[in-house]
């Protein structure tokens, strides 16, 4: 703000209007006390101020990716998409202002003038044309089932099975899709998979900001689930699920929708699911943001490990449950690449590692995967499953 | 506000501690407070920091509180030997069991409420009750002082006749036409009813009675009357208003 003529361009009603309408309905409720940025993931990076608190007050001002520096600009776009939308700002927040949707928000004007990061470009791209973020073949969709007799689905029969992409297509995720189906089988569950009829739920891309190909995604996933007559999904990633459970309903999808550690701590609890091996390891457990503070399922994991004989489970101190920290992949922090010493993840696999376990028990594929790629370039003897990977090896 | 005070008496007490005041905004309610902080920002040497703390972590004996300067944005992490929580004022745990037996109306926090805030600020709407101090609100101590003195006043004017004078339109009910239902006793704020169980008719308490006409408008066959103010008077005075307009307009 250095002359008048700036001043008056970073002031933009127009903008905060169009915001608004477009989710930041919330920017007036912010009274600014700044809670919101201690409990960000970015404040664990020390050497990085995330300013969350300025968000609402910004768009307030339509000064959203406003300046006509590029430099500038680029600096801006590049915190808009640094929000990794774990929700530890809503949860603390004490007015219930959502900073991940009042910066979802500025990524959908930002979508609207193509003018974001190229790798989520590309993530929106492929979305859109094949189906799943990577890029991979809509035919090898179910090659992760392969030999494994996984029945199609068919009208009559009870769950979908519904993997995310990347259990579906990433060598390491598909270990836990494979589990998955293994235990259902164990179980004599009646269940399906969508195969190569399958398309991403499109949570990512709506958190990038390409609300419309989400919209017409949605829209078609849940025209082929009326079609096939899916009344109960199950699905491995929590990101399925809130997208499923919270989002769909808005276009007019009607089933049920179950989380995998929800329904096995079900079948353990009616007896259906019998533990007959222990599984002698100290496991600590990853709250996912998305299955622990968006949908408020803490117990079920913690269920299913604790009952597993011979297993210890631990808690990381202070940032447990609803205070626990995010992996850093969600809201297209995957495809994101950020310098070594700002990676949030790295803060957390310390924070896990710190309490001497030894293996990381994690429900959800995104995590998974950001884990696994950190550690194998770190020297560390620690590893990182799936709850339905070790469920299935006690049984 | 107190904890101005609290951070100045730790400084007195302490004077090489260092006392740090976290707040996003201090409002000060009365004459000299605001020089009041004042003071304690410059010669007391207290440190204020707009933020309000996230989390209070514990880093082996020390305490460590986040917290976001909100006016630098700048992350700070403080370690201190002690969190003292500034808490807000709420009504004390027994006092709406008190509001209930007095019938003393109370406002959404459970304070209790005045009469009227400007008229009538140290009398509850139950004759005979004054509030003071923090029962009707969070105060100060000059605040209760005063409002304290007020009320020890208005108890004096009570008695300082030999007589008290009651309003003159209160409740009666008409024997013919008591049904004795029973709905006015369950109506009246002041217990001012009661049921002749022989008879079936309820009586007034004259004085008890405020004359308020929660009964007159409950009792469904118009038994319940106020003195000076029936039905039937209003009514009269309703038409002879409407006769006396339309007069006045056939005049023009």
């Amino acid at each position: 703000m250095k002359d008048k003529k700036n001043l008056t361009t970073e002031i933009n009603p127009e903008i905060r209007d169009i915001l608004i309408e477009m989710g930041a309905e919330d920017i007036y409720k912010c009274y600014q006390c700044g809670k919101c940025t201690s409990v960000c993931p970015w404040f664990q990076v020390e050497i990085y101020d995330y300013p969350v608190f300025k968000f609402s007050l910004e768009t307030a001002l339509g000064a959203v990716a406003s300046s006509e520096d590029k430099k500038e600009l680029e600096k801006e776009i590049d915190l808009i998409y640094r929000c990794v939308g774990c929700e530890a700002c809503l949860d603390q927040c004490p007015h219930g202002i959502s900073t991940s949707n009042i910066l979802r928000a500025a990524r959908r004007l930002l979508v609207d003038f193509d003018s974001y990061p190229d790798t989520l470009k590309s993530t929106v791209q492929k979305t859109h044309n094949v189906g799943n973020p990577f890029g991979e073949h809509r035919e090898n969709r179910a090659d992760w089932a392969k030999g494994l007799n996984v029945p199609d689905f068919q009208q009559g029969m009870e769950y979908l099975y519904f993997p995310c992409c990347l259990p579906a297509y990433e060598t390491r995720n598909q270990k836990v899709a494979q589990a998955t189906v293994g235990i259902l089988q164990k179980c004599e569950v009646s269940f399906g998979i969508l195969g190569v009829k399958e398309t991403c739920c499109g949570e990512v891309i709506r958190r990038i900001g390409a609300e419309d190909i989400f919209r017409e995604a949605a829209k078609a996933n849940i025209k082929e689930f009326n079609n096939s007559g899916v009344k109960k999904v199950l699905v491995t990633s929590p990101h399925c699920f809130t997208t499923f459970k919270n989002e769909y309903p808005d276009f007019g999808a009607d089933f049920e929708v179950l989380h995998t550690t929800q329904y096995f701590s079900h079948l353990i609890d009616t007896e259906k699911l019998k533990i007959n091996k222990s599984f002698n390891k100290k496991v600590v457990y990853h709250d996912p943001c998305t299955l622990a503070r968006k949908n408020n399922i803490y117990e079920e994991p913690r269920n299913i490990l604790k009952g597993i004989p011979g297993l210890e489970f631990l808690e990381v101190e202070n940032f447990n449950r609803n205070l626990s920290l995010c992996c850093g992949a969600g809201s297209g922090g995957l495809w994101l690449e950020w310098e070594k010493e700002e990676r949030i993840v790295n803060v957390r696999l310390k924070q896990l590692m710190d309490t001497g376990a030894d293996i990381i028990a994690v429900a959800c594929p995104y995590c998974l995967q950001m884990f696994e790629e950190t550690l194998k370039s770190m020297n560390a003897d620690i590893k990182v499953m799936d709850i339905s990977e070790i469920l299935y090896e006690c049984l | 506000m107190y904890m101005v005070k609290h951070a100045l008496l730790y400084k007195e007490h302490v004077p090489d501690g260092e006392a740090i005041v976290f707040s996003i905004d201090i409002r000060t309610g009365g004459k000299d407070y605001e020089e009041f902080i004042t003071r304690a920002k410059e010669e007391g040497n207290i440190l204020y920091i707009r933020g309000k703390p996230a989390r209070i972590i514990k880093q082996g004996d020390d305490l460590v509180v986040w917290c976001i300067n909100t006016l630098t944005g700048k992350q700070l992490r403080v370690k201190c030997d002690m969190v003292v929580l500034s808490m807000s004022m709420v009504p004390s745990s027994g006092a709406l069991d008190l509001a209930k037996a007095l019938r003393i109306h109370t406002n959404v926090h459970g304070f209790f409420s005045e009469a009227h805030p400007k008229l009538r600020p140290v009398e509850s709407l139950v004759p005979g009750f004054f509030l003071a101090g923090t029962a009707q609100g969070p105060k100060d101590i000059p605040d209760t002082v005063s409002q304290a003195s007020g009320a020890a006043a208005k108890v004096l004017t009570l008695f300082s006749s030999d007589e008290i004078s009651h309003s003159p339109i209160i409740a009666c009910v008409n024997e013919d036409l008591c049904s004795g239902c029973g709905i006015c006793v369950a109506t009246c704020p002041y217990d001012a009813r009661e049921m002749d169980e022989r008879k079936k008719i309820v009586s007034v308490n004259e004085i008890l009675c405020e004359g308020c006409g929660a009964c007159i408008s409950a009792c469904p066959s118009g038994a319940s009357q106020q003195k000076n103010l029936t039905d039937n008077q209003i009514d009269n005075m309703i038409s002879v208003l409407l006769h006396s307009n339309a007069e006045a307009l056939e005049r023009e």
